[in-house]
Formats: structure tokens, sequence, C-alpha cells
């Protein structure tokens, strides 16, 4: 059962990688020539250094480079599986590292069950809002998208004063 | 509430709102949606209430540094299901965990109870709990409260004694109550004292036939010399010169161990100890007897640390309840720079004194030792030592220069064994 989460984990970054690679391969190859071996060095300072730090540091960049490729017009369905299998990546990365090696309890599998169901009902919902999203063509002018940005970064920050009150 | 992993979202969160908003391209936007989701989702699992309580039970409340403690902890659940609980429990200043875990990932349903345990090997002290940490989580560990439930705990750790096979002291005076301290008087000891003519009332397993046989008509009695127990008062240097940081080894435990080794073999003799632990804070135990007396003495040792330097002068003022007239004093210290006054006013006052001194420059890692000038320097520290133990042999304390590559048995054996005792110290010097 605690290696179910470590295929999960690789197989994601395994297909985020090959969506990162799809999204650039017409053109533009040499941006990923620099991007994919700084990953790839990350990935090695994962297994040799303690902390979460190279976890971070990799989907940052997996981050970047996908904004950087939507940017630049890029397959929005690629960049869109691209992101949710790097989440995922992520996300279980960190769980298997702070969670499953620091555990000796009996009770690691069923830790384990309940955040795989909770991660499996996040990609569920996110793809399907992904998709319905990207069906959505609306024109907005500069100001209205200005304006929807700093509701948002209000509404974040809001958020979290609420959080940190709590 | 929120923890790295929640604020690493936001901050991503934030920073495609502000790329979206640079670019001017709507589909960036899209990428935030993963994260908004993981939020809601972490936020909306997170647990309301919790209802927790914990015990704790230590295998021994007493242990020494050699041995293994053990902590057992239960969790008792009291509320609503906890899918993701993280127990953390403190860890001894400078413990080992040899067994099992000091905290845990725990899933703990509806009036549930968790046990866990572990095994340790820790320092010198006595160490006190009064709670226990427990971090409750969604299951996507993004939004976490921490709880400190009291489970309450104390251990004392004290420094392992080392069995003392033999130290015969003569003490000037002794308690007139049998001990194994030879007393200087003839009695009902083991050893050896003389012969006398028989007197009536003297047991016959004890005539001397030989003699009585080469003097016809007279009878002689064997004597033997009396064992009395004896006051004996232990003195531990804790003052900062007393522990050696140069290297892993601490010369202040070497004296800690000596001291409990001193008081554990004295106790069981049956004789009346007591303690002074000589730092800027003055600790003492007064004289007494039995079992009792050394956990206290135990106790004491377990909790002292090197405080910072004092001159020995203030010993002249202590009372004598402390230093009993005519006791043995057994100071335990790598003699200080300004020491030899105090030694002259106790010797003055007529207490007869051994000084066992760990000597700190056997600790002393000097990485060039092969290099001419360290090797001045060190035989220049030997001799300024050698000269301060020889005055105090000169006013009669009785020095047992511990070298730190023999054990204190060895040390003591050689020391007692040894006809020209002053000849110890000048071969530690050669």
């Amino acid at each position: 059962m605690k290696q179910i989460s470590w295929i999960l984990a690789w197989v994601s970054y395994i297909t985020s990688i090959f969506c990162l690679v799809g999204a650039y391969l017409p053109i533009d190859i040499w941006k990923i020539l620099i991007g994919i071996p700084l990953l790839a060095l990350l990935l090695l300072a994962i297994k040799k250094l303690k902390g979460n730090w190279p976890i971070y540091s990799i989907f940052v960049i997996y981050i970047f480079l996908i904004v950087l490729g939507l940017s630049e017009g890029r397959s929005l369905p690629l960049v869109m599986i691209g992101i949710v299998c790097a989440f995922t990546w992520w996300d279980l990365e960190l769980f298997n590292r702070n969670v499953i090696l620091d555990t000796a309890s009996e009770h690691v599998e069923i830790i384990q069950a309940n955040h795989l169901k909770s991660l499996i009902l996040v990609i569920i919902i996110s793809v399907g809002l992904m998709a319905i999203s990207s069906q959505i063509h609306i024109q907005l002018t500069f100001w209205w998208i200005f304006g929807l940005s700093i509701v948002a970064v209000f509404g974040l920050f809001f958020f979290f004063y609420q959080m940190k009150k709590n | 509430m929120m923890n790295s992993k929640s604020l690493f979202i936001f901050v991503i969160l934030f920073g495609i709102i502000i790329a979206t908003l640079i670019s001017r391209n709507g589909e960036i936007a899209i990428l935030t949606i993963p994260f908004i989701v993981y939020l809601c989702v972490g936020l909306l699992k997170f647990p309301t209430s919790t209802n927790l309580r914990a015990t704790r039970t230590l295998g021994k409340n007493s242990i020494t540094v050699m041995e293994k403690g053990r902590i057992a902890l239960e969790i008792i659940n009291e509320g609503e299901s906890l899918g993701n609980v993280h127990v953390v429990d403190t860890v001894l200043p400078g413990a080992k965990i040899i067994d099992g875990r000091s905290e845990n990932w725990l899933y703990l349903p509806k009036t549930s109870r968790f046990k866990f345990s572990y095994d340790f090997l820790a320092k010198r002290g006595i160490f006190t709990w009064d709670t226990l940490q427990v971090i409750v989580s969604d299951p996507l560990c993004l939004f976490e409260i921490s709880h400190f439930i009291p489970a309450e705990g104390k251990i004392s750790i004290s420094p392992t004694i080392t069995k003392i096979r033999r130290l015969p002291i003569h003490p000037h005076s002794t308690l007139h109550s049998t001990g194994s301290i030879r007393a200087g008087i003839a009695g009902s000891g083991t050893d050896f004292w003389g012969v006398r003519e028989y007197q009536i009332g003297d047991k016959l397993q004890r005539l001397n036939w030989r003699l009585t046989a080469r003097h016809p008509h007279r009878l002689f009695t064997k004597e033997f010399e009396q064992e009395e127990v004896a006051d004996v008062v232990l003195v531990l240097d804790a003052r900062a010169l007393s522990d050696n940081q140069s290297t892993e080894e601490s010369l202040f435990e070497y004296s800690v161990q000596a001291t409990t080794a001193l008081a554990d073999y004295f106790i069981k003799g049956g004789n009346r100890v007591g303690l002074l632990v000589y730092s800027k804070v003055i600790k003492n135990i007064f004289p007494g007897y039995g079992r009792r007396q050394l956990s206290n003495i135990l106790t004491v040792l377990s909790q002292v640390n090197p405080q910072p330097y004092i001159p020995l002068n203030i010993l002249k003022n202590l009372p004598g309840r402390i230093f009993p007239k005519n006791a043995q004093l057994f100071v335990v210290s790598p003699l200080g720079p300004d020491d030899e006054d105090a030694y002259f006013r106790l010797r003055s006052f007529g207490y007869q004194i051994y000084l066992l001194s760990p000597d700190p420059l056997g600790l002393c890692t000097l990485e060039k030792r092969n290099e001419p000038s360290q090797k001045l320097a060190l035989r220049a520290a030997h001799l300024d030592r050698y000269l301060k133990l020889q005055r105090l042999l000169m006013i009669g304390v009785r020095v047992i220069d511990w070298q730190m590559n023999k054990s204190l048995n060895e040390t003591l054996y050689r020391y007692f064994n040894n006809t020209n005792r002053n000849k110890n110290i000048l071969e530690n010097l050669i």
C-alpha cells in the first residue's frame, strides 16, 4: 500500500514532463532544454538532501515554464494536464517524505488512503472546472481584467487573514 | 492554522494572478483552479473540534546514564473522528532514541485510543514533561492546529555507579559503631593487631597457641584491629575550570562519576557521608547514613553542572555541621589556580584530606603534539600541576593524581597499594 503513493508520484512526474515537452516541442525546444536539466538536477537533490525545498523549487520552475508556454500560445489541454500532474506529484512527494517515511504506526495506510481520496477529489473537480473554463471565450478589456485581478488578490489576502486569525 | 504548504499555495496563486495581469492572457488564470480547489477541499475536511487527552507512563522514574529509559504515551480521542493527527513528544536534551519514535502520525476514530512508546539513552539530569504536542490537520495537511495536552512525567537520570573494589582510608578518628574502616585500636575486626596476655572472658578461639607453647603456664590472646564507621564528606569541585571543553569527553563528567562511586562505596560501608558541591551556588547534603542518603546524593549529582569560577577560599567559612570535626574529606577537583590556601586552612582545622585530582591535561587534544612548541607548552603545564600537587603533599594533603587514560579503580588501587604514594605524581609527570 505504501508503494502506491511513490508509484503515483513518479507516474505524475513523468506525465507532467511529457506534457511540458509536448507543449513546447514544435517550436522553442531550446527553452525546454534549459528547464529539463534543472528539473532533473533538483530531482537528484530530493534524494540526496534533507528538507522540502527541492520539491518546492521543482514545482515553482515547472509552473514558471507552464506560464511562459501559455503566454506564448502553447496547447492549453497539454498544459492543463501537465499542471494537474505536476501538482499531484508535488503533493504526493511531500506527503511521502513527511508522513509515510516518518510513521511507524499501523495507521499509515488509513492516513494514506484518506489523503489519496481527497487528492483524487481535488483532481477530478479541478480537471472538470478547467475543462469548462477553457470553453469560455469572453473578450475583456484590460480594466476588467485588472479589476478582477484586484478582487482576486484582495480575496486571497482576506482568506489568508481569516486563516491566520483562526 | 496555516502551514508552509498552504502558504506556498497562496504565493503561487498570487504569482499566477500577477502573470495573468502582465500577459493579459485569460488562459493563465485557468491554472489557479487546481490550487483553489485544493485549498477548499482542505478547509472543508478540516476537523471542527477536538477533544483529546494524553497520559505518559515512564518505565522507571529513576535510571542511570547507561540505562535505557522507556516512555509510553497514550492518546485518547473523546471527540469526533480525526483523520490526521501528528503527535510530537519533546525529546530530552542530548538524548538518543534507540527504539521506537518520539513522534507519530495517527488516525483516531471517534472515542478511540492509541498507545506508542520509545526507548532512549539520555544524559545526566532531572527532566520533567508537562505537555504533549498534538497537531491536528486535514487529510491534505494544509491547515493545522497545534494542541499542547497535559501529559506530565518526571525522570531522574543519575550518573553511573562505578563499583570501587577497596579504599583503605585511615581517618584520625572514627565513630564508635561497627563498620569497615580500621579504627587504629584493638577490637573485633579481621586484621591482625597484636598479642596480649589472656584475660578471663577472652574467647578460646582467639588464643595464640604458638606463643602459649613457648611460655609454659601463661596464655596469650590475639587481638584484631577494630573496624568502625567514619564521617566522610565528599567535595565535588563544580567550577567551570573543572570542565575541559576542548574535547567531546568532559572532565567534569569524570569528576561526577568519581564522586558517585565514592558516595556509593562509603555509604555501603556503613559510613556517615555528606556531600558538598562547590560552585557559585553551593549545594550540600548534611552527613547521613543509608540508602536514602545515597539516593539524595545521587539526586544532587544528577543535576550539577559546571558553574563560573570562584575561589575556593569560601570553604573556610562553612559551618561545622557540613564538615563534622575530624571528618575525612574527599575532594574531587582538578585543582584551580588559587586553591592551595583553602587546603592550608582546612588542614589547619585538623581535617584529613584526600584530593582525587583528574588531570585536565589528559583530555587536552593538542592537534600538533609533536611540534616542539606544543610539546614544550604541555610539559610546562604538567610541571605547573606537579608543583601545585607537591605543595599540597607537603602540607599533608593526600593527593591521588588521576590520569584520564586510567580507570578510577586502577588509579585508586595503584595509590593505595603503593608504599611510596608520592611517587605516583612524579611517575605521571615523567
